[in-house]
């Protein structure tokens, strides 16, 4: 039977004898053991995506000893996996100690190792391993929770509309376009007073999947409002934004959507703006300009898309310093 | 050479004990080469290096005589003492050929 997965570790030592020594004691602790004979190897591998989370590194090696290796990976990106790493030495002056966790090592141990306490010190690596996964895995959580909406798990209201500012300082650094798209579900209202809120909510879901769906990996949908979601496009114009919205609609008719109530029918309606075709680019104008598209949408019958109509400067003036 | 003491850091294991005798034995031969070469450059660095390598392989199979003696010379090549460092190198080396005539009769087998 396999075992359930051996913490994997490194371990760098020029000498064969000390290599092989310590490599076998650490297998017979179930680790599984990765032994490298310099520090460029080391370094070369603890550098990877994939690395070993935890590392014994001999002090004094030929080329690259350990406190380089220590110094060179503490250099590299912060976005790695933490590794810790265990300097193993004969020196024992205080000077060389603290040079040694000067250069990044997290703890050292004198050569030859007494095994209980490289045992003990290696447990005490995978501790505070164990507890930055911990703490990491919590802070992306938290992350996740503060910039989605917990019932669609799309962009809330304050990330859409910080993904609307990016993308204008973005355009107005770079030039190009780009389109919003404000979509708005048909008669909701009646699906929540009909089939109550549970259905309402497997409506909101299913369909901010849908638009998901039908989105480049580089459009942003948000939810704007109760059942009103707000789509960036960067790098488009008016008509390729609204070919966007055109897909998603068609997308969202297509089929009726499984509630507990059973099957449900629903439909939306689309406004689109793009930048380009404003003649200021204030986000409040933007978003009034697509809302004022929507407004028509659901004016000409619902389940449709209405591109905004070009305003001359006069009439976006006023609208942009509201 | 202490052969229950080093047993005891192998937590028993004797052959893992026998090898790294053998480990020991292959590798003395390279390092003897690079010794000497370390003495007639006069580089003390380097005989440092190899000497503290040296010290510890052989503190772990148990050779508390030649890691003795390999301190030593650790030590004379710290202090860029190159004139009395040929005469330990005398030293460390009948150390290690007393071992090698341990390892002999400890891990027959090793000898190969």
């Amino acid at each position: 039977m396999e075992k359930i997965s051996k913490f994997r570790i490194l371990i760098a030592d020029d000498s064969p004898v000390s290599r092989r020594m310590l490599e076998a004691f650490l297998v017979k602790r179930d680790y599984d053991v990765i032994s490298v004979a310099d520090g460029e190897e080391a370094l070369r591998l603890l550098s990877r995506e994939d690395a070993p989370r935890l590392a014994v590194l001999d002090w004094m090696m030929p080329g690259l000893d350990g406190i380089s290796v220590c110094r060179k990976l503490r250099e590299q990106s912060e976005d790695k996996p933490y590794v810790y790493i265990l300097l193993l030495t004969a020196r024992t002056e205080k000077a060389d100690v603290l040079r040694g966790l000067d250069s990044g090592a997290d703890d050292y141990i004198t050569k030859p190792f007494d095994p209980p306490e490289l045992l003990a010190r290696l447990s005490v690596g995978r501790r505070i391993l164990d507890l930055q996964d911990k703490l990491i895995a919590a802070r992306d959580e938290l992350h996740f929770r503060a910039s989605h909406d917990t019932l669609t798990g799309v962009s809330n209201r304050a990330v859409i509309l910080e993904t609307l500012r990016r993308e204008q300082f973005r355009q107005e650094r770079e030039g190009g376009s780009f389109g919003i798209i404000m979509v708005d579900l048909d008669h909701f209202k009646s699906v929540n007073d009909t089939y109550g809120h549970l259905c309402g909510d497997a409506v909101l879901q299913e369909t901010a999947k849908i638009m998901q769906a039908s989105l480049r990996p580089y459009d942003v949908v948000g939810r704007y409002g109760g059942e009103e979601f707000l789509i960036v496009v960067p790098r488009s114009d008016a008509p390729s934004a609204q070919r966007v919205a055109e897909r998603i609609r068609k997308a969202i008719a297509a089929k009726p959507i499984i509630t507990p109530a059973g099957e449900i029918r629903v439909t939306a309606s689309f406004g689109v703006a793009a930048s380009s075709d404003a003649s200021g680019t204030e986000s409040q104008h933007l978003l009034q300009r697509a809302d004022d598209a929507l407004y028509r949408a659901k004016q000409n019958g619902r389940n449709r898309s209405e591109l905004a109509l070009a305003s001359p400067l006069s009439e976006a003036a006023p609208l942009a310093s509201n | 050479m202490d052969v229950a003491q080093a047993l005891e850091r192998m937590e028993g294991d004797r052959e893992l004990l026998a090898e790294l005798a053998h480990l020991f034995t292959d590798e003395w031969p390279k390092s003897a080469v690079e010794i000497e070469a370390g003495l007639k450059a006069g580089d003390t660095t380097l005989l440092e290096r190899l000497a503290h390598g040296l010290k510890g392989a052989a503190a772990n199979v148990g050779a508390e005589r030649l890691s003795t003696a390999a301190l030593e010379m650790e030590k004379m090549s710290t202090a860029r003492n190159l004139k009395s460092i040929p005469a330990q190198w005398e030293v460390v080396k009948k150390e290690a050929a007393a071992l090698f005539e341990e390892f002999e009769t400890l891990f027959p087998k090793a000898a190969h």
